[in-house]
């Protein structure tokens, strides 16, 4: 009995060797493959869906430098201009100072409001598990009026001139094509602009991209402002957009009731809603050149 | 009785374990692309690797997002829109080396032959390799070409003159017994 016994175990070892010995080798390197974290890649192609921000942060080391047009009729002109009545441009710096922590700055010529910004990535979804369905990203940003445009006026005091925007960032990549970011944020404007009755307003933000083809993809963003009254008070700013990556240059192109590129003249002082009429209308050229100043070192052998 | 059991198990336990695979768990890939507008190198330093010794059989196996690239917004073009390691992950090999000489230590010459799969599309390769061997460590190292077009990776037209037509792959593997 015990001798049958010792039999039958070393015949079914022996057959559990040779199973194990003709497993595919393939399959003996799957088990292998190491357990590295897998952040989401990509959520948004850069720092802006089409006027507002988005949760991405660049790597270390990277620096944009974003040029932003956009174009526009006066209502009502008699003038018949060559392309547009009206233009304005931004010129601005975004420097990543690590993977998570971007700081940036930026000049716009029509209304003359200097902004500069921080933004802190807290949260980065990963592709590898579920301890990360979504990105969260910190932002607080600072403005500057310069000067009256439209319907804004220059306050007297300077300190009056300030504004301030706080966000925090709920974004998800739902697949390779699709990714929705929901932004609470506060506004403070120091200045009382469109018959305000006060300084302080909750908005929300809602931005969405949808890849086309591998360089191609369609964004999409809306503000909506609690406490005014949308007309006089201000409108609600919608931007609708397409992003074109070539290599190191993204190309933005949009249609947008924003005349601003800073983030409370957006959000805040949208003086018309969006339509395609002259006045309302703005049509947005961004390009953006991505450096890197810091470049990985590659390790080869051979 | 016992004896002849005892044998039997040390016979088994020798047949099992006198392992006759190795296995090499930090290969390095890199590759290179030439062109007069931009040079592009990337450096994978976590690709798997194993040889069957008995039979000559080799696979590779690698995560395409592994890859490392000198530029940070290369690295996520890469992976988002050439690769598209978020649906086709990994590259795999699966081949044999012909005449694999498991005795000698003299380094050798040998080539081996298979199937890469990348981007979803299997090709048959050929590929020269040096072995050399150190007790029961190897070492395999070499170079091939891979055309972009071959496994249906699409260069817009704009960025054509960016991105080599072929691109050139190196490899080393140092290989260690399997098992430990």
């Amino acid at each position: 009995m015990e001798i049958n016994r010792y039999i039958c175990l070393s015949i079914s070892m022996l057959c559990g060797m040779y199973f194990a010995n003709g497993q595919d080798l393939l399959e003996l390197l799957d088990k292998e493959l190491p357990d590295t974290v897998q952040y989401t890649r990509a959520t948004f192609k850069a720092n802006r869906i089409t006027f507002g921000q988005s949760v991405e942060t660049r790597k270390k080391g990277t620096l944009e430098l974003v040029l932003g047009t956009k174009y526009w009729n006066r209502p009502n002109s008699d003038r018949r201009s060559f392309a547009a009545d009206l233009f304005t441009a931004r010129f601005g710096l975004e420097y990543a100072f690590t993977d998570r922590f971007t700081l940036g700055s930026g000049i716009t010529s029509f209304d003359g409001i200097i902004n500069g910004f921080a933004k802190y990535r807290l949260v980065r979804q990963r592709d590898d598990s579920n301890k990360a369905p979504i990105s969260i990203t910190l932002f607080q940003s600072t403005s500057f009026l310069t000067r009256s445009y439209g319907k804004i006026v220059l306050p007297e005091d300077s300190s009056d001139r300030f504004n301030f925007v706080s966000k925090i960032i709920f974004a998800r990549k739902f697949d390779r094509n699709f990714s929705l970011q929901i932004a609470p944020t506060y506004v403070r404007a120091n200045s009382r602009q469109l018959n305000f009755e006060s300084n302080d307003f909750f908005a929300l933000g809602f931005g969405a991209r949808y890849k086309l083809a591998n360089h191609v993809s369609l964004a999409s963003e809306y503000h909506y402002v609690a406490g005014r009254e949308e007309g006089l008070q201000g409108y609600n700013s919608f931007g609708l957009g397409v992003n074109w990556e070539v290599s190191d240059l993204i190309l933005q192109f949009s249609l947008t009731n924003a005349v601003s590129f800073d983030e409370a003249g957006t959000i805040l002082f949208g003086p018309e809603n969006f339509n395609f009429k002259d006045g309302a209308l703005h049509i947005g050229v961004s390009a953006t050149y991505v450096f890197h100043l810091k470049k990985q070192k590659l390790k080869i052998k051979n | 009785m016992h004896k002849i059991i005892t044998l039997f198990f040390i016979f088994a336990f020798f047949s099992g374990f006198s392992q006759d695979k190795i296995i090499a768990r930090q290969g390095q890939v890199s590759f290179f692309s030439y062109t007069s507008v931009e040079n592009i190198e990337a450096v994978n330093n976590q690709v798997l690797s194993i040889i069957d010794l008995s039979n000559g059989e080799i696979a590779v196996n690698m995560l395409m997002r592994a890859f490392v690239f000198k530029k940070a917004l290369m690295e996520e073009h890469f992976n988002e829109s050439y690769v598209e390691s978020d649906i086709y992950p990994k590259l795999q090999f699966e081949g044999e080396i012909q005449d694999f000489d498991t005795i000698g230590t003299t380094a050798q010459a040998k080539i081996v032959k298979g199937a890469m799969t990348l981007h979803g599309v299997t090709k048959d390769i050929e590929v020269k390799t040096t072995i050399e061997r150190l007790d029961s460590n190897y070492i395999l190292s070499g170079d091939f070409e891979v055309g972009v077009s071959d496994h249906d990776i699409n260069v817009p037209p704009l960025l054509r003159p960016n991105i080599a037509k072929v691109i050139k792959i190196m490899f080393r593997f140092e290989y260690e017994p399997y098992g430990d």
